[in-house]
């Protein structure tokens, strides 16, 4: 069995310390780095979230001729999910359409622009 | 204020509606653009168009872009989630009942509908990572239930984030809205022809998100032998659909599974109304004698809701 000096004792526990602390920073920046590539391997389902909770939001503005602030970027349009590829079901929209109500006479406002028609094709 | 564009395209009238004028020149090239690469993509009567090189590769595998994988995983997925009522492969059937060109240019034939059963979509082999799709000797793809659908979906998404703001695409009645629509929502006239004045039978409901598509038998149509026939066929039997529905309206999260829905309606027949109330697709389905049954929370007409 080999002596051991104190001094080199307290030299070998100083080393194994500080193996332990790189250990554990090793461990957090790895840990960092996998939740950052995780996050960024799943935007499209945060986006997709974002959508969700834009669309159901009824449009603040009342006048048609009010001038809207330019989005900030992509995710500030609520777009519509892609359809190709997955086994989802058919997919039903957020919102049911709802009854349009009947036009009222109103002589002396602009025309307004004609409904899409959706009709065979 | 909103303004809106219209032209041809896919062989069909093609409209885009932006909810803020100024945005509407944006969108509107970002609709062409996109009608543009889906033509040449998966047009089944382009020399030209990756489709086509698809059906004439006897029995080869092609390779093909990624526009065409996903129209045709779009096509492949409404084949599944319609027990095959929607059929990729149904292209063989559509050529032999005579719609083997643009649909301006079809004639009628005194000859009788020779009907064959569609292959079916199991045999359509796509591998997206390679980029490559095969499907035996003899079978014709046909993307018609679903790629005007897709590009519908894809066009609105592009237009909404070149024009920053909402807008409605609607390729012969096959409606896709992105952004945020103009308040109360989108103004829809549902009726059975795309192209039909305001007035003519119908009505009008309001669509704040997603899409919404028609189906109907009352459209492309033509003679064969002493029969009218259209070009809602069955897969199953490769014969024009013969249920009780003449023209089927589905909303739908996508523009693609509103007109997947509205095409097997049209198959399935009384089936159907079932079958959209499980999904949860509110939908309007049109009889022949003129009665109407709607399901899955579509809305009463204002002047029916009112006398009630």
């Amino acid at each position: 069995m080999r002596s051991l000096d104190p001094a080199d004792r307290d030299a070998a526990l100083q080393r194994l310390r500080r193996a332990r602390t790189w250990v554990v920073l090793g461990a957090l920046g790895l840990t960092g780095a996998a939740s950052g590539a995780a996050a960024a391997s799943f935007r499209g389902h945060h986006a997709t979230s974002k959508t969700t909770t834009t669309t159901t939001t009824p449009p603040e503005t009342t006048t048609q001729q009010a001038p809207r602030a330019a989005p900030s970027g992509p995710d500030a349009i609520p777009l519509p999910p892609s359809a190709s590829g997955d086994d989802q079901n058919l997919q039903a929209p957020q919102q049911a359409p709802q009854q349009a109500p009947q036009p009222a006479p109103a002589p002396a406002q602009p025309a307004p622009q004609p409904p899409a028609t959706s009709g065979g094709s | 204020m909103s303004a809106s564009a219209t032209w041809r395209a896919l062989g069909t009238k093609a409209v885009v509606m932006a909810d803020h004028a100024p945005g509407l020149p944006a969108a509107w090239a970002a609709v062409e653009r996109e009608l543009d690469a889906i033509d040449r993509s998966c047009s089944r009567f382009r020399d030209d168009s990756e489709l086509t090189m698809v059906n004439r590769a006897g029995g080869r595998r092609t390779a093909v872009g990624p526009l065409l994988v996903e129209a045709l995983l779009a096509a492949l997925r409404a084949a599944r989630l319609t027990d095959g009522d929607v059929d990729p492969t149904i292209g063989e059937a559509l050529v032999l009942a005579g719609y083997d060109r643009d649909f301006a240019s079809v004639q009628g034939s005194r000859h009788t509908l020779k009907a064959i059963r569609a292959p079916g979509w199991r045999v359509v082999e796509v591998d997206a990572a390679a980029g490559t799709v095969r499907v035996p000797a003899g079978v014709v793809l046909d993307l018609g239930a679903t790629a005007k659908a897709l590009a519908a979906d894809r066009a609105a998404r592009a237009a909404a984030q070149a024009a920053g703001c909402g807008v409605l695409v609607n390729l012969g009645g096959d409606l896709a809205t992105a952004g945020q629509p103009p308040p109360g929502g989108w103004h829809v006239r549902v009726t059975h022809d795309h192209a039909a004045p305001p007035d003519a039978p119908g009505e009008t409901v309001l669509v704040t998100t997603g899409a919404l598509a028609t189906s109907s038998t009352t459209v492309r149509r033509w003679r064969r032998g002493a029969d009218t026939i259209h070009h809602i066929l069955d897969p199953a039997t490769g014969a024009p659909a013969a249920g009780p529905w003449q023209t089927v309206s589905v909303a739908a999260a996508t523009c693609v599974d509103a007109n997947t829905a509205a095409t097997a309606a049209i198959v399935r027949g009384e089936r159907a109304v079932a079958w959209l109330e499980h999904l949860g697709l509110p939908a309007r389905l049109w009889r022949t004698d003129g009665s109407v049954e709607r399901v899955a929370g579509w809305p009463e007409p204002a002047q029916e809701a009112a006398a009630a």
